[in-house]
Parts: C-alpha cells; structure tokens; sequence
C-alpha cells in the first residue's frame, strides 16, 4: 500500500536525516494503538507500507520515527 | 576511532608520494625516542587510525601513542619522520591492505566524519523532481544521501542504473540528476551502498551530515532516460 503523508508529517521528515538516497526507513504509530514497523517514506511525503499491513487512512497516523531512533515525533 | 586532518606541509608531502593501495598510504611513522607505529591515511590527508595490533594491556600505552602520533601529523609535523609503505610491504606486515579496504567497504552511516576534497563535485538521483532535500536558496538539507560525482558519471546512464547502483527502495527510476558543487568543504561521511530493496547497491554513498550551504545545487535538473 502506498499513500500521501499529511503536510505536518511532510514537514518533519524534510528535516530529519535520510536513510539512503531519496528514503528514509520509518516506523509509524496509529490510532487504533497500532505501530508499523519497516515502512519507507520516498521524498518525505510518499508511504509505503509492508503489504501485510491492514490499510489505513493518512489521518490515522498519530506518530512518526525514524526506524534506527527510538522515538516517536508526534 | 580517532580521524584527524593532516598538517597541511605533511598532505603536500603525501601527495608528491605513491600510494599503498587504491586512495590509501600506511605510513610508518616514528617520532623521537619511540618504537615506529603504522597509520593509515586516506586520500593523503585524513589519518584515520593506527594499525597496530596490540593486547588489551597494550591498549592504553597505544591509546596515549596515536595521541601523540596524530598530534604531530597535525601541529608539529617537523617532529614527524615517516616513510610510506608499498602495498606489499604493508600486506607482509599483515597492515593496511585487508583493514583500508574495509574502511572503503563500510555503509556511509557507520563511517568517520571527514571534510570533503576542495572543489569536490557530488550527484543526487531521484524519481522526484521536486526533490524534498533541496531548499529554494540550493542548499541541501542536514542528513541527505548523494554520491559522488564520479561514481554517478561513471556508471549511471538510465535511472534504473541508479535504482540498481544506490539500492533504492523506489522501482520508478530515478530519472532526475541533481549536480551538487558545495562553495565550501563540508563534513560528509563516505562509504559503498549495500544491497537491498532487491538491489545489487554497491555505488559510492556520501552523506551531507551537516547539509551543504545555499548554491550548493546547481540547476537545472538534468533528465535521464528510465532505461531498463
């Protein structure tokens, strides 16, 4: 699955460090109390979620870290 | 691991003088009054760390040694008498070869901060033209991944060569080139893309830890084929 971050997450990973070229590898906590692991954001803005995730929607993203930190910005 | 810059007397030295292996010197190096140590020095001018095999005891009298070794590759170079191995002087030896090219095989994220060459010339590859790291003065922001002008002229013609080359995530190619000419040296780290994302990797990986200042980015972006 693949989708368009909301511009406040946008916003925070144009300032966080990339992971490679073009990516950054993200962990990601939602709503429903769920934390996804190992997904990558392409140019800040495009998420790609490990196919065996149940889809969500942007809004429900609450929280964003980078996967080799072990915070959450929120 | 300690890294220093070398006095500039000593890097003008290193360069009228043959290297060990691809981009690296060891240098036997041997101040007054002290038994010779070997350091390993990259592109004639970072000492990156001495290459002496020494026991857990050793390690404090050898640890207070680079002191005073790298102390002297940096202030006091008139203090320094060196001379620079061959590649099969350093391999007998059991120095250099295997340990320097380890240096160059390492993921950029676990390597030594360094500043880049004078006048050093760096490429970014994207499937975005609109490429979130740029900033509208052309600076480039802190953390961000390129490569080096070299590796990325030498072997990417098509975006997918850069997918393949850099082990990037993304399977659109990466059709954009980006051409980064930093005004001053700045701090990056370097080393060699690993595979992943089902990718071979292996280009050159470069990362701007502390960005690069405005008018870094030279338009326009330039527009490869996708190729296959």
């Amino acid at each position: 699955m693949q989708l368009t971050l909301e511009k406040k997450w946008v916003e925070l990973l144009e300032n966080l460090p990339e992971s490679g070229m073009g990516y950054q590898r993200v962990h990601i906590r939602l709503r429903d109390g769920r934390d996804v692991e190992n997904a990558i954001v392409l140019n800040s803005e495009i998420l790609q979620i490990p196919d065996d995730v149940a889809p969500f929607r942007p809004a429900d993203i609450i929280a964003v870290g980078l996967e080799d930190q072990d915070r959450f910005h929120e | 691991m300690t890294t220093i810059g070398i006095h500039i007397s000593l890097i003008e030295k290193l360069i009228d003088s043959p290297e060990t292996g691809m981009g690296y010197q060891v240098l036997r190096v041997e101040l007054e009054r002290e038994i010779p140590r070997y350091v390993l020095v990259l592109n004639a001018e970072i000492a990156k760390e001495m290459l002496t095999e020494v026991t857990p005891l050793e390690r404090v009298i050898e640890k207070q040694a680079q002191e005073r070794v790298f102390k002297a590759l940096q202030y006091t170079p008139e203090r320094i008498h060196f001379r620079i191995l061959s590649r099969s002087e350093a391999v007998s030896k059991g120095l250099g070869e295997n340990r320097a090219e380890r240096a160059g095989e390492q993921p950029a994220c676990d390597a030594n901060p360094e500043l880049s060459n004078a006048d050093e010339r760096f490429l970014r590859y994207s499937a975005f033209q609109n490429d979130r790291r740029m900033n509208p003065d052309r600076s480039v922001k802190p953390g961000t991944y390129v490569t080096t002008r070299t590796d990325g002229m030498t072997h990417v013609k098509t975006g997918m060569d850069a997918v393949r080359r850099y082990a990037l995530p993304n399977p659109k190619p990466a059709i954009y080139r980006f051409d980064l000419d930093p005004p001053t040296r700045i701090v990056i780290r370097r080393g060699t893309v690993e595979p992943a994302h089902g990718q071979p990797g292996g280009g050159v990986e470069v990362i701007f830890d502390s960005g690069a200042p405005a008018g870094t980015f030279r338009p326009p972006v330039f527009t490869m084929v996708p190729g296959t």
